[in-house]
């Protein structure tokens, strides 16, 4: 099949605008883990201290993980989930309940999975060498910042859903007493 | 018995026979090796390790301060009647501990920025 001079322009037209997109993704990408010398000058000469940090910080965030982790669990297999079995078998309606655990439980999931992604990673840093490669070091430091921003959004996600199951409860518990009232 | 016999009889065994202890102790370390990698694997990919505050690399002092037990956690029973008591009761078990589980913003970035770990570029 031949390709007419309109279709060549158009190809060329579409590639130079993949081609730009590329180039300022990969810019974007670049912007955001950008090492000045005075900054690379300052991994190497705090190194040891930098290092230090971020293993406390590796530390304080496992303890974070396992008592929120478990206060999370236990908020949905204690509280959430018995409230809308007892719903269920009192025969009312209790759906929008029943969804908000559902979202709550994949937010948790969610929260799990990048956890388990944002601890590699700043293992990761903590091993990489600031003395030697400050640049690589950084770039895995930005790339650690990124997945604790993610860890964070999960748990600012996850505190909504408990919060909007409260509200939903409390609907709930008002549409509830008004029908006691009017029976 | 000769030892001319019993190096004939010896003889006679299969070769591997003849190594059948030494097969045995290296079929087990291999088999024990195997066991390893395979429950490593598991161990680092389904999320245990990172739950693990004895893991090296840890400080020893986050283990005390994990939650030891959950059984100041009160359970909601699934059955029962919901009447306004049994509302009211959830109303405060579920208050409280939605207090406790939103009251620290959790895994703010603000600690890995480059003021914090002091590599802030000169202005």
């Amino acid at each position: 099949m031949k390709m007419t001079i309109k279709d060549k322009i158009l190809f060329i037209f579409f590639g130079a605008v993949v081609a730009c997109l590329a180039v300022s993704i990969s810019a974007s990408a670049k912007d955001s883990s950008n090492l000045s010398q005075s900054q690379a000058d300052m991994i190497v000469q705090n190194c040891t201290q930098i290092q230090a940090t971020l293993s406390s910080i590796h530390s304080s965030d496992a303890l974070l993980r396992v008592n929120r982790g478990q206060t999370y669990e236990l908020i949905a297999s204690r509280l959430m989930s018995p409230m809308n079995t007892r719903i269920a078998a009192n025969n009312l309606d209790g759906a929008s309940l029943i969804q908000l655990t559902s979202d709550y439980s994949d937010d948790l999931s969610d929260f799990r999975d990048t956890y388990i992604s944002y601890e590699r990673q700043m293992a990761k840093t903590i091993r990489t060498n600031c003395h030697k490669s400050a640049d690589s070091f950084y770039q895995n430091l930005v790339k650690t910042r990124q997945l604790r921003q993610e860890v964070h959004e999960y748990v600012v996600d996850i505190n909504k859903g408990i919060r909007d199951y409260e509200k939903a409860f409390d609907s709930f518990r008002k549409m509830l007493t008004l029908k006691g009232s009017t029976e | 018995m000769t030892e001319e016999d019993l190096i004939n009889e010896a003889k006679k065994e299969p070769r591997w026979g003849q190594h059948r202890y030494l097969i045995m102790v290296s079929s087990s370390v291999l088999a024990a090796f195997i066991l390893v990698i395979i429950s490593m694997y598991i161990y680092n990919n389904s999320g245990a390790a990172q739950l693990d505050l004895s893991r090296p690399g840890y400080d020893a002092s986050v283990r005390q301060q994990a939650s030891q037990s959950t059984d100041d956690f009160m359970s909601y029973p699934d059955s029962g009647e919901l009447d306004q008591p049994a509302l009211d009761d959830f109303k405060r078990l579920y208050d409280k501990q939605s207090k406790q589980a939103t009251g620290i913003d959790a895994f703010g970035d603000d600690v890995l920025s480059d003021e914090s770990l002091q590599i802030e570029a000169a202005k």
